[in-house]
């Protein structure tokens, strides 16, 4: 009985208007994410149901009968791979990230803390490449990949990225506001600037080093056009760029087509529910930085 | 600024050895950059003006590349085709960007009123940015179907939605707004909570509305956050091409092409036309880095304002 109690000093301590504000609010949201979230419904549905009854005119979002074909099918396709895919998108991303982490922190602790000739110079010559969109080095960018060796290989998807200086900029920003006097005491206790990096300051960027997590976790996850330009064989392609002729193989059947979906959803969501709490921090954390 | 060295004496490193260390520290990130990002930049300037297929030999054309694409030499349908995929793009950008802003920044006021479901409303909203852009282009490309899709059986129609014009730039805004309104919102959450209490309390003890207090408080608080927003999105959205081409092909008639569509088909879909792509994607870098320069510009000025 104390919820109802409670719920009347609720009623009786806020106005009419303000009440009828509030519920408003609710509602509106709630629509909103129900229309935010019929569509994915509909995906799984779909992914459940015979051809037939996809295409059947009265159509209705729960199955009648239910069927794991479309599933047995899709896992059993060899020419769409989805969990190779899916392993690739994986193993290039968590390579990307470790490597980018591992570079941009490494730059941003030299040009923040250490010194040595040319400093600023080389810092401002790489923000400025910050104003030079990506399309512009996407052909010499092939090239090179070409040059070196790497078509079809994952490090064509893991290098070009790591040249991007938005990390040294963000990490610089937060390793200034670290003073320099823990440095100076590690020192006189001999530690090396390794140490002070690795020991010190590093852990201190962690809030920033989760938002670049994301960042470049999303960026590498997303990117379309570059695989599909270094990869000539379907083994070595990402989920993203993988499934981009899978509508056309499976023209109309879209049990099928709802099933793949599903499949290439399920481990990111997966991942996204166990890290929310880290997503959705990091990325408010990375819309503050200036 | 770095504070004043300790005496010598007391490093560990000698002195040769100290001076080495800072490079060994940028070496990497520099590597990678000078290889995938100052090499690239030049290569592309010089590619653009050489006629080249990447297997036989480059040949200096000079400013060819250019001309065609201005339409000042040949028939001019290079011309149409790169100036009708810009035309797209800019379309994406001018009408896509502002719903990215708009939309997120209601459902973060929304969600701001609604303490009680606030993370669990996020999350429903963020999934779709979640999903890689051929995903989502394929649970639109069902929905949308004109005979099997959702849409059309809820509105008791059957509108061709991928495959004729406004539709199938209807779809595309449909599907990129569901994809992207998440990833803004977050930020947009974010920065409601960041505004300081006790300007909410003195404006609530003046009796200001709640629309009042979004003009003249959430927003003015919000600036930095916007223009972030801002200027990540219009990249991005200038940047379009999977929803192209995998929800439209870029059809119907060339309809739904886009600048990017159009370089990386000139350099990649078939005919490796090298030296006129990289001159497209130049010309196209430019105009981006002028919208991009621009917004910078009103911001600055909008500073200064204050």
């Amino acid at each position: 009985m104390t919820v109802v109690a409670s719920f009347r000093h609720y009623l009786k301590n806020h106005s009419k208007k303000w009440l009828a504000l509030k519920a408003l609010s609710y509602l509106l949201l709630i629509l909103c994410a129900l229309v935010v979230l019929i569509p994915s419904l509909w995906a799984v549905a779909t992914s459940f149901k015979f051809e037939t009854d996809v295409l059947d005119a009265n159509v209705t979002l729960f199955p009648h009968r239910v069927t794991w074909e479309n599933y047995q099918h899709i896992l059993n396709n060899r020419n769409v791979p989805i969990l190779l895919w899916f392993w690739n998108s994986l193993k290039i991303a968590v390579t990307h990230v470790v490597l980018y982490l591992l570079f941009t922190s490494l730059a941003a602790f030299a040009f923040s803390r250490l010194r040595f000739r040319g400093r600023e110079t080389l810092f401002w010559i790489s923000m400025s490449s910050m104003m030079i969109p990506s399309v512009i080095n996407m052909i010499p960018n092939y090239i090179i990949i070409d040059g070196l060796g790497l078509v079809d290989n994952m490090f064509a998807m893991v290098l070009p990225g790591l040249g991007g200086v938005f990390g040294v900029f963000m990490l610089r920003q937060f390793m200034r506001g670290v003073p320099m006097a823990y440095d100076e005491a590690a020192k006189i206790d001999g530690a090396s600037e390794f140490r002070i990096y690795f020991d010190i300051v590093l852990p201190m960027c962690v809030p920033v080093l989760v938002t670049l997590a994301i960042f470049s976790f999303q960026g590498s996850w997303n990117d379309y056009v570059w695989p599909l330009i270094v990869t000539n064989s379907a083994e070595t392609r990402t989920l993203t760029a993988g499934l981009a002729t899978f509508s056309g193989s499976y023209a109309h059947q879209y049990g099928k087509q709802m099933a793949g979906a599903v499949l290439s959803a399920l481990p990111i969501l997966l991942i996204f529910i166990l890290g929310q709490k880290y997503f959705i921090k990091g990325i408010s954390l990375g819309g503050l930085k200036e | 600024m770095p504070k004043k060295e300790p005496a010598a004496a007391i490093r560990p490193h000698g002195p040769k050895l100290r001076s080495v260390v800072p490079y060994l520290f940028i070496a990497p990130f520099m590597i990678m950059f000078i290889v995938f990002g100052l090499v690239p930049l030049v290569m592309s300037i010089v590619i653009s003006f050489t006629k080249w297929d990447y297997s036989s030999p480059m040949e200096w054309n000079g400013l060819e590349n250019y001309k065609l694409i201005f339409g000042l030499i040949g028939s001019g349908s290079v011309a149409s085709d790169f100036w009708n995929g810009v035309l797209h793009t800019l379309l994406f950008v001018v009408i896509e960007t502002p719903l990215l802003i708009i939309l997120p920044m209601f459902v973060a006021v929304l969600i701001s009123k609604c303490v009680a479901i606030r993370k669990l409303s996020m999350g429903f909203f963020y999934f779709p940015s979640i999903l890689s852009i051929t995903t989502v282009c394929i649970l639109w490309n069902f929905l949308l179907d004109t005979n099997a899709g959702v849409i059309n059986h809820y509105l008791q129609t059957e509108i061709p939605w991928i495959t004729q014009m406004p539709y199938a730039w209807i779809s595309i805004f449909l599907l990129s707004t569901w994809w992207g309104v998440g990833s803004n919102m977050i930020l947009y959450v974010a920065g409601i909570a960041n505004v300081p209490p006790d300007i909410w309390e003195a404006a609530e003890l003046d009796g200001a509305g709640e629309v009042r207090k979004f003009f003249s408080i959430t927003l003015p608080c919000m600036r930095r956050t916007i223009f972030y927003t801002l200027i990540m999105t219009t990249i991005g959205s200038f940047n379009m091409l999977g929803q192209s081409q995998v929800l439209t092909a870029g059809g119907p008639n060339y309809g739904t092409t886009t600048a990017m569509m159009v370089i990386y088909n000139t350099a990649f879909g078939g005919t490796n036309n090298f030296g006129r792509a990289c001159a497209m994607a130049i010309v196209f870098g430019l105009l981006m880095s002028l919208f991009t320069f621009l917004s910078f510009k009103l911001q600055v000025s909008d500073e200064e304002d204050m």
